[in-house]
């Protein structure tokens, strides 16, 4: 609609060439009318709006290269772990309740010990049977989660939020989809389909109790380094180079691109090399 | 397939599109025009860029206007916050200007030499958080120390961004950070300036902020202001307590009440999660 004033300038979106066109508008309370269009495609708007998409597409490529430049040759450096190892306790915490979890039939792997706290993912179709019979133990109390969305954190694509309960004084956080911190704030996303399914066709056993399979375990530690820490400590590149063989594997690469796209290959290239103090920097430079 | 590390670059209501922008590290960038999306490259983000900037020029056709040098945080400001005001802009001239003739906007119009800016880098304690910065995670004085940097590396104008002030008079529309950086450096140098002439020619409030009742006007502006901020933080509240309580899920209310109550073991859990 609209009889055409003269074209502006032809513009290309990836392979498509459109050409912007000024139009007259069908009455005096439209005003002139943009066209983007070629024979297939048209997108119409005011002349106003077209100004001011314009001004915001071109202030977004003014972000983006500001992020970019800021991260380039930035160096997060390496920290000193603090975390100290799981004892007795957390070890009887994990039997007790897998123990729980077993007699009630309920898939649950172990994510994560440490002093103080004990990381599980278990099954998110039984998460309310899990609720009740963790709930039916009078040495397991309910917490809230300081990541809950009642501290304004978001949890997108449907994740479930995350659980924490307290036994003989030791945490217990529960997953129900292997996590990710989003680069946007507070936000919380689960990782790829094809992880979460690996998270249960796969684990190894250990010490009476089901746990994560490794290259499970590797794409979930190196994302939350990147995205949660911000940081390698040492205790993550003594991780690290001791999965060196896991890096060649073709189903650990397969995934990893479910998550680092194409910048996958540089990734394990980099941890091949040992620069570890480079990778955050370099990935959120990269584009 | 869910990319953890996307940024949101801009995101805004336009007529009736909604229009965002995302950073997706290791795909491409994505434009969404409501439920329409298109990827692009680096390279395509670029060669779009350009080709919107000539289609702008062409569009409004203002002698000594070229869309392409204007800093992007200026032209949105122009045609998002002050009502697409170039369609009233008229011409665009070349002019020389004393720094210390300059005026920089605030509360109060002042002097160059004696605004905030000018006053945080001579390591004067005013504060210039107000003042907010340009981009994404960036601080008011990363914004400071970034401008600096970039006048001693490459002088003024760099890349022909010029600083701007409306008509004849010297108040500064843009490149306050880049005016102070210069006074601090070189001194009361003459600068050229961009000058924009508009029609009509007094931009919006400027008559009265300028005048004897500027500082009158500006606190109930401000004023204004907190109460609307003070109005939805309340509104916000009362519909949390609302969906809490109307669901009968007084519990949860219970629990973050306790939650709030018992800081000391939140803090706990947090600094192990924390921990690495």
């Amino acid at each position: 609609m609209g009889e055409l004033l003269r074209n502006l300038h032809p513009v290309t979106l990836g392979k498509e060439e459109l050409m912007i066109e000024l139009n007259a508008g069908g009455n005096k309370k439209t005003g002139r009318i943009i066209h983007i269009q070629n024979k297939d495609f048209r997108l119409e708007m005011r002349e106003k709006d077209f100004l001011r998409l314009s001004a915001t597409i071109l202030r977004a490529k003014s972000e983006m290269d500001y992020i970019k430049s800021r991260e380039k040759g930035k160096k997060y450096g390496i920290s000193k772990s603090s975390i100290a190892a799981a004892g007795d306790a957390e070890e009887n915490v994990i039997k007790h309740v897998a123990d729980i979890l077993d007699k009630n039939g309920v898939e649950y792997r172990l994510v994560e010990k440490r002093e103080g706290l004990v990381t599980l993912i278990a099954d998110p179709k039984k998460k309310k049977q899990i609720r009740k019979v963790l709930k039916k133990d009078r040495k397991i109390h309910k917490k809230i989660h300081p990541d809950s969305p009642l501290f304004g954190y978001r949890y997108l694509y449907k994740m479930e939020p995350f659980e924490m309960y307290r036994l003989n004084g030791i945490y217990l956080q529960i997953y129900y989809r292997l996590p990710c911190l989003s680069l946007t704030e507070k936000t919380w996303i689960p990782l790829d389909r094809a992880i979460q399914e690996r998270v249960w066709s796969c684990s190894g056993k250990a010490e009476g109790y089901n746990m994560l399979d490794e290259i499970s375990l590797y794409i979930y530690r190196l994302c939350k380094v990147i995205f949660k820490q911000k940081t390698f400590s040492d205790a993550d590149i003594a991780f690290f180079e001791e999965n060196r063989k896991l890096k060649d594997e073709a189903e650990l690469k397969r995934l990893l691109e479910k998550v680092f796209f194409s910048y996958t290959d540089r990734l394990l290239s980099m941890i091949d090399e040992g620069k570890y103090e480079e990778i955050i920097a370099d990935y959120l430079a990269y584009y | 397939m869910s990319n953890p590390a996307v940024t949101k670059l801009q995101r805004k209501k336009i007529g009736r599109y909604e229009v965002w922008l995302d950073d997706n590290i290791g795909e491409r960038m994505h434009l969404h025009i409501n439920r329409f999306r298109v990827d692009l490259d680096y390279p395509e983000m670029e060669q779009l860029c350009s080709d919107i900037c000539a289609a702008m020029n062409e569009l409004l056709q203002i002698p000594g206007l070229d869309i392409s040098k204007l800093d992007p945080v200026f032209l949105e400001h122009v045609l998002c916050t002050e009502r697409c005001r170039l369609y009233d802009l008229k011409k665009v001239c070349d002019d020389e200007v004393k720094l210390s003739e300059l005026w920089v906007e605030g509360e109060r119009i002042k002097k160059l030499d004696k605004s905030v800016f000018f006053k945080e880098l001579s390591g004067d304690a005013a504060s210039i958080k107000e003042k907010g910065s340009d981009h994404i995670d960036q601080t008011p004085a990363e914004r400071m120390q970034e401008c600096l940097k970039s006048v001693r590396e490459n002088g003024y104008p760099w890349n022909e961004q010029y600083i701007i002030v409306y008509g004849d008079n010297n108040i500064i529309k843009d490149g306050q950070h880049r005016a102070a950086c210069l006074l601090k450096e070189k001194g009361d140098i003459t600068v050229p300036v961009k000058r924009y002439y508009y029609d009509p020619y007094i931009p919006q409030n400027e008559k009265i902020r300028s005048s004897i009742l500027g500082p009158l006007y500006m606190k109930f502006y401000r004023f204004a202001d907190k109460t609307n901020s003070l109005k939805i933080t309340l509104k916000a509240i009362c519909s949390g307590l609302r969906k809490l309580i109307g669901k009968k899920n007084l519990k949860k209310a219970v629990s973050a009440v306790y939650c709030l109550v018992n800081k000391k073991e939140v803090n706990r859990m947090r600094t192990l999660l924390d921990e690495v």
